[in-house]
């Protein structure tokens, strides 16, 4: 049985929650003021690794942990750019936060901005975002004239401003030193690493990346403890998440629950079930950057780093999609390698030449001139790509081509050698 | 060629930054809003503005699939084409549309009226199909819906 | 001190290195396209990777991963033989098949590494993206982007040696294109120094373009006579003419560089007329006799004076001063030519062994000498009009006659600047080695066996006057450090 949960949703849905006035009702923004009077930076960075809060963007890296790499002692300004590009296919969590409760977002910026001493933060929101951006701007203005923003916030000395910045359709922008370059206003090509971002990041400054739903944790964190993150859900990866499902279940959308649940369970309650009395044929579980899973794999596949880690898989950016008995698994990798070759930035060889190549086999295997040795071929382009570029677009294609070839290689074979309009 | 309130909002977002390039995307975002495209002309206005080259606004305007170099319909339709789209119908939304205004990918109607995009994921797959129209967001498409969103632009 | 182990051999580097630079210390050669020992790292071409420790999932780039004390890097291990293959692979797809009219075959680092590291055959059975593939950038650069592999060398070329941006990237993806900016063609003028660092036939010289294959053309590491800097270059000819200067690198004179004023002047030595043998009022005589009315005139060699192009090399300088002593001749004067100097190569002084023939002990022209009745003019020089002035008798040794020729005495043949063998010293005092591109056909001796004989001096070839020169002290012909050319 899923339990949903109701801590980064406890307002959604409520009639205006996105004003300053209903967030302060509910006890808004009080953590924030008390941690500007009493709290300490390096007790907060101490705090957010013991709760074990790991990145919702995808990468699942510990926030503390990289909280706890902006040098000390440094002259120069430190940034917080909170990433809400989402662009993972298959991911619509963070725009539920900015179009809900953009505040508890705010709170969380606040709070964060004092734990790393950064006195500028950027929320960068992908320009698809209308709504969002519009709200998230609204209640940074709100924010701003109640002074909760601004010089020597709350008389505590603490400066803050917070910017909205836009992107203008294109993935890579996720991808955090691509964002840092975008926000630069230079071609938004990835960086090469080292240099790692919080110590040379935005204008070469030290710099801290966090997900839009990892920055909206903080506030509960600080206010509740440690302890009772760390409590919540799966020891490897604890709290709640937003997790999305989408594709053929009767009841897709968000879905507020601890880590650990079983996936079955979750497409079969909550969810409805698959649509239409349908089978279910393939789940990909963590946005489209992440391996397939099959019916057999589903029904035993709890959502936990470490089961995930175990069936060969991720949560990555918690993106469930859903696929029936009616899908074509050849068109759906055709769907999402062209994906990734639309939104590859071209700067380096692998992704640039690979990506391309990979959707001009597929569409020739879909249109009926397939051949046997094309699925070794995929399959050895996507092992050229992996791990050989500046950053983890290309990796994130290969892993549901590779996955969804070698899982459903008979959908593949009886494409391939079969006359043209067959299989299609 | 921008009004002075133009200008006040384009000077207020080139303050946000430490260095004015910085400025170059929410900028090109209003351009677009006022002129419909970045046409050489206002790229190299933005590269004044900005203390850059034009070939600098030139390298960013031609990398984005959301910033124009080429003058677009009154009205621009996004439609999603990624895979959680892709599996509810967003293929059938597609030729709906592009039947119905003549064009294909990118084509703009003879009127002027509308241009036909695809969009990759926008970030609403529960409520799929999912399109843009003028950036705003409209879901859970059928066909009649679309007709009358089609209806309902000026 | 940081010491790694690569490729099972230690190595002590300095820190701050990066493991392809060790390598190469350690004469490892690992393949590499967008980074330039002269331009810098950029990180986006992935052929250099390389397998540090036993992780053969994430392979580094070696440009890019600074030398760790302890680190076990492998660049030849399956792993790294692999995927060097495979971005190889990845550069071929869409690369036209161009070789057959690309005028970089044959000193292509593309053809190279594909043929030592690269895939035998192709797996693409797709068709190629199509792009715009003769692209004028400019009257000297000619860009074709589908050959492009987009290492943006040119780009970087010229936002870090030359603090501007003719060049950018436009597109996206699969479309990248580099571009020029809207403002129009290249005007940089050392803008053809990208041809040389392009690893593909992506930007060729438009003066090149299509005049020869380089497996049949012959070249000589030379120095470029064009000004004092002296910058390092290989002269490239066929059946005897000259069609390019290229630059070759030296760190210590001109980087990877040159302009492209000299490296376009390679021009000016096809000599549509010139003088072959010896003339003595117009009439062709040999040289013994041109030898015998050059000492008539010249007598006890009061009132006649030198005047030598600072073109000439030290040899030939030397000899000349040995004869003009020999003759009682004590005015040995130097001309002089400039040009517009700038703040990257080009000096001022639009030759090339002015501070040879200085260290030599020639002079600068005088404004007006008084008393002259003979002039020697060797080389190819500018002569002062108040030198002429009054003269009796113009004797003249230089490659061509013109109206300098018709008034002579005496017409002596001579070499060119890229027919000479010998040592030019450069503005910085480097004496560097100068070596002939072509030959200079018949009746054209080298220079300084004229100035020989007429002195009756001993010196059977040009080692022996060089090692009299170096007993005397004279201009030590110290090779300039230079590596071959990088590609």
């Amino acid at each position: 049985m899923i339990t949903q949960s109701k801590v980064l949703s406890a307002r959604f849905g409520k009639p205006d929650s996105c004003a300053l006035s209903g967030y302060r009702e509910d006890g808004g923004y009080v953590t924030y003021l008390d941690t500007l009077k009493t709290g300490q930076p390096d007790e907060l960075v101490a705090t957010v690794k013991e709760s074990g809060l790991k990145g919702r963007g995808g990468a699942g890296f510990s926030t503390g942990m990289k909280w706890s790499f902006v040098p000390k002692g440094t002259d120069k300004p430190i940034y917080l750019c909170v990433n809400g590009d989402e662009s993972e296919p298959g991911t619509f969590k963070d725009r539920q936060i900015i179009e809900h409760d953009p505040h508890q977002l705010l709170e969380g910026v606040g709070i964060t901005c004092f734990a790393i001493k950064s006195h500028t933060a950027y929320i960068y929101l992908r320009c698809e975002f209308a709504e969002g951006i519009r709200k998230v701007q609204a209640a940074i203005d709100e924010a701003y004239a109640a002074g909760l923003f601004g010089k020597n916030i709350d008389g505590s000395g603490f400066d803050l401003d917070v910017y909205v910045a836009t992107g203008a359709g294109a993935y890579i922008c996720g991808e955090e030193t691509s964002l840092l370059n975008s926000i630069e206003g230079i071609r938004p090509y990835p960086r090469n690493k080292p240099p790692f971002p919080a110590v040379e990041g935005l204008f070469g400054c030290p710099t801290i990346i966090n997900n839009i739903e990892t920055i909206a944790n903080i506030p509960h964190i600080v206010k509740n403890g440690a302890a009772w993150h760390a409590g919540l859900g799966s020891k490897d990866d604890p709290g709640t998440r937003l997790w999305c499902v989408s594709g053929h279940v009767n009841k897709p959308g968000v879905f507020e629950i601890e880590t650990g649940f079983s996936l079955q369970e979750l497409i079969d309650g909550p969810c409805g079930g698959v649509r239409d009395g349908k089978l279910l044929k393939a789940v990909i579980p963590g946005g489209s950057s992440s391996r397939v899973l099959t019916v057999d794999e589903v029904a035993r596949t709890n959502m936990d780093a470490t089961s995930m880690r175990e069936i060969g898989s991720s949560l990555g950016s918690a993106g469930i999609i859903v696929l029936d008995e009616t899908t074509d698994m050849v068109d759906a990798v055709l769907n999402l390698m062209k994906f990734y070759a639309h939104e590859s930035c071209g700067q380096c060889t692998p992704c640039r030449e690979g990506t391309p190549w990979v959707v001009k086999v597929l569409e020739r295997i879909m249109s009926g001139s397939g051949r046997t040795e094309d699925l070794a071929l995929l399959v050895d382009i996507a092992d050229n790509m992996e791990g050989r570029t500046v950053c983890a677009l290309a990796d994130g294609a290969c892993w549901p081509l590779v996955s969804i070839v070698e899982k459903f290689r008979h959908e593949f074979e009886a494409k391939i050698g079969a006359p043209v309009g067959a299989g299609s | 060629m921008f009004s002075e309130q133009v200008i006040a909002e384009l000077e207020t977002l080139r303050s946000h930054y430490p260095k004015p390039i910085a400025a170059m995307v929410p900028v090109l975002h209003i351009v677009q809003r006022e002129q419909g495209w970045c046409s050489p002309e206002a790229q190299a206005w933005v590269a004044e503005f900005l203390s850059v080259t034009p070939l600098d606004v030139n390298e960013v305007v031609t990398f984005y699939p959301m910033l124009y170099d080429k003058q677009q319909g009154r009205h621009i339709i996004h439609v999603c084409r990624t895979l959680s789209c892709d599996a509810c119908g967003s293929k059938d939304l597609w030729k709906h549309l592009s039947g119905k205004l003549g064009v294909d990918r990118n084509g703009t109607t003879e009127d002027g009226k509308f241009t036909l995009r695809s969009a990759e994921c926008l970030a609403s797959c529960g409520t799929a199909p999912v399109l843009l129209l003028d950036g705003e967001r409209h879901e859970n498409l059928s066909n009649d819906d679309v007709d009358r969103l089609l209806e309902s632009a000026s | 001190m940081i010491t790694l182990t690569i490729d099972g051999r230690q190595v002590e580097v300095a820190p701050g290195t990066t493991v392809l630079e060790a390598a190469a210390e350690m004469g490892i050669e690992i393949p590499h396209y967008c980074y330039h020992p002269d331009i810098g790292v950029d990180g986006n071409c992935r052929m250099c990777l390389v397998q540090v420790g036993e992780n053969t999932r994430k392979l580094p780039i070696s440009c890019m991963t600074p030398c760790g004390d302890g680190m076990d890097v492998k660049t030849d291990s399956p792993a790294v033989v692999k995927a060097r293959k495979g971005v190889l692979e990845f550069l071929l797809i869409n690369h036209p098949l161009d070789c057959t009219i690309c005028d970089q075959a044959g000193e292509c680092p593309l053809q190279d590494y594909t043929y030592r590291f690269g895939p035998g055959d192709s797996r693409f059975v797709e068709h190629k993206n199509k792009k715009p593939k003769k692209v004028e950038f400019s009257d000297k650069v000619m860009f074709d982007a589908e050959r492009c592999i987009l290492c943006t060398r040119c780009v970087r070329f010229f936002t870090e040696k030359r603090d501007s941006k003719p060049l950018g990237i436009r597109n996206m993806g699969g479309k990248n294109e580099i571009t020029l900016a809207p403002e129009g063609p290249i005007e940089d003028p050392y803008q053809m120094n990208i041809i040389d660092i392009c690893p593909v036939g992506a930007l060729t010289s438009r003066d090149f373009r299509f005049q020869q294959r380089v497996w049949f053309m012959d070249f000589a590491d030379t120095v470029c006579p064009g000004c004092s800097r002296g910058c390092n270059i290989t002269a490239g000819s066929y059946q005897n003419k000259l069609l390019r200067f290229v630059p070759r690198r030296n760190p210590d004179v001109n980087s990877s560089w040159m302009c492209d004023d000299g490296r376009l002047s390679y021009k000016q030595y096809d000599l549509a007329e010139r003088t072959r043998g010896a003339r003595v009022y117009g009439e062709t005589v040999d040289l013994p006799a041109a030898y015998d009315k050059v000492a008539e005139l010249v007598g006890d060699g009061s009132g006649v004076g030198v005047l030598a192009s600072t073109r000439q090399t030290n040899e030939e300088l030397y000899a000349l001063k040995n004869w003009a002593t020999s003759a009682g001749i004590t005015s040995l004067w130097h001309g002089t030519a400039t040009w517009v100097a700038d703040d990257f190569l080009k000096q001022a002084d639009a030759t090339p062994n002015t501070a040879g023939a200085t260290a030599l002990g020639y002079e600068p022209a005088p404004a007006a000498p008084s008393g002259l009745r003979g002039l020697i003019v060797s080389g190819e020089v500018d002569v002062p009009a108040a030198l002429l002035a009054g003269l009796d008798f113009l004797v003249l040794q230089a490659p061509v006659g013109g109206a300098l020729g018709a008034a002579a005495v005496v017409v002596l043949p001579g070499r060119t600047p890229v027919e000479k063998k010998g040592v030019w010293v450069n503005a910085d005092g480097l004496a560097q080695q100068v070596r002939p591109a072509i030959s200079a056909g018949p009746d054209v001796p080298e220079d300084w066996t004229l100035w020989r004989d007429m002195a009756g001096a001993a010196w059977p070839t040009l080692k022996h006057l060089q090692d009299e020169m170096a007993a005397a002290g004279t201009a030590a012909p110290e090779t300039a450090a230079s590596t071959a050319s990088e590609s």
